[in-house]
């Protein structure tokens, strides 16, 4: 998996990782943090939940819906959808999904959850931006991370 | 701080064309500078000339690499901006994740009295 394929990241928290693992898959207790609101009652493997966003601004009561694949208890959560913000005007039905993946760690004092994304390489022809700014500092912090990822022999 | 539904969109052919070890070599060489020659990036690559010029084509139609004319020999350079392109999608998918995770964690550390 290349690294500018794929998105991770990590946070600690302090709490045991039964009370983590509640507040990522009881579905009442997602919608808090996640600042969503879902009429269906609970994640299972293999079910669609869907959402509307209770994020205040343009995206308020936008509809999104994720794919539930896996739920290991107290390890693994992960689900498909389509990442990032729908544009409304844009039928986003037959693209491939990208693939969320919670895990949960004990460390010391804590649970550290990490959250990884893959398979932007899957999406869409059609969402291709069309417009784009160069962007020097992003680019620089991009060619950074790619020599450290082959080292000096790349 | 940016509303974590930002309108972003994903380059898609561009993570497919970048979603390989050999291309992301030819890019990190291509980024140091010099237009390159398929000859030096074969040599550097330890690849044949026919592989090179597969991926560098790829790269191409993704918009990653340009080929130009000096005298009889072809050179390849990087076109940036759609790299950068990347970049900022990916940063934008990130920085949402950074924001629900914190709320997470905060919804644990500091619960609501």
């Amino acid at each position: 998996m290349s690294p500018l394929n794929q998105i991770q990241r990590s946070t600690f928290i302090r709490a045991p990782r039964s009370r983590v693992w509640r507040a990522l898959t009881d579905l009442g207790e997602f919608c808090k943090w996640f600042s969503a609101e879902s009429d269906d009652s609970a994640f299972q493997p293999g079910a669609r939940i869907v959402f509307r966003s209770t994020y205040p601004g343009p995206y308020y009561k936008m509809q999104f819906h994720v794919d539930i694949e896996e739920i290991v208890p107290e390890e693994k959560f992960s689900w498909r959808w389509h990442p990032g913000a729908k544009d409304p005007a844009l039928d986003v039905t037959g693209e491939p999904m990208t693939l969320v993946t919670f895990t949960l760690e004990d460390v010391e004092g804590g649970t550290t959850i990490t959250v990884t994304e893959t398979g932007f390489d899957q999406l869409f022809e059609a969402r291709r931006a069309s417009v784009f700014e160069q962007n020097e500092g992003g680019w620089k912090h991009q060619m950074a991370s790619l020599e450290r990822y082959f080292g000096e022999g790349a | 701080m940016k509303a974590p539904e930002s309108r972003v969109r994903p380059p898609s052919a561009l993570f497919a064309a970048l979603g390989d070890a050999t291309r992301l070599r030819i890019v990190v060489r291509l980024a140091r500078g010099e237009p390159l020659s398929i000859k030096q990036l074969a040599s550097g690559a330890r690849m044949t000339r026919q592989a090179v010029t597969k991926h560098l084509h790829v790269l191409a139609a993704a918009g990653v690499a340009t080929p130009s004319r000096q005298g009889r020999e072809q050179l390849w350079a990087l076109d940036r901006r759609q790299l950068a392109q990347a970049r900022l999608f990916l940063d934008g998918v990130a920085q949402q994740w950074d924001v629900r995770l914190a709320r997470l964690k905060a919804s644990l550390e500091d619960p609501p009295r």
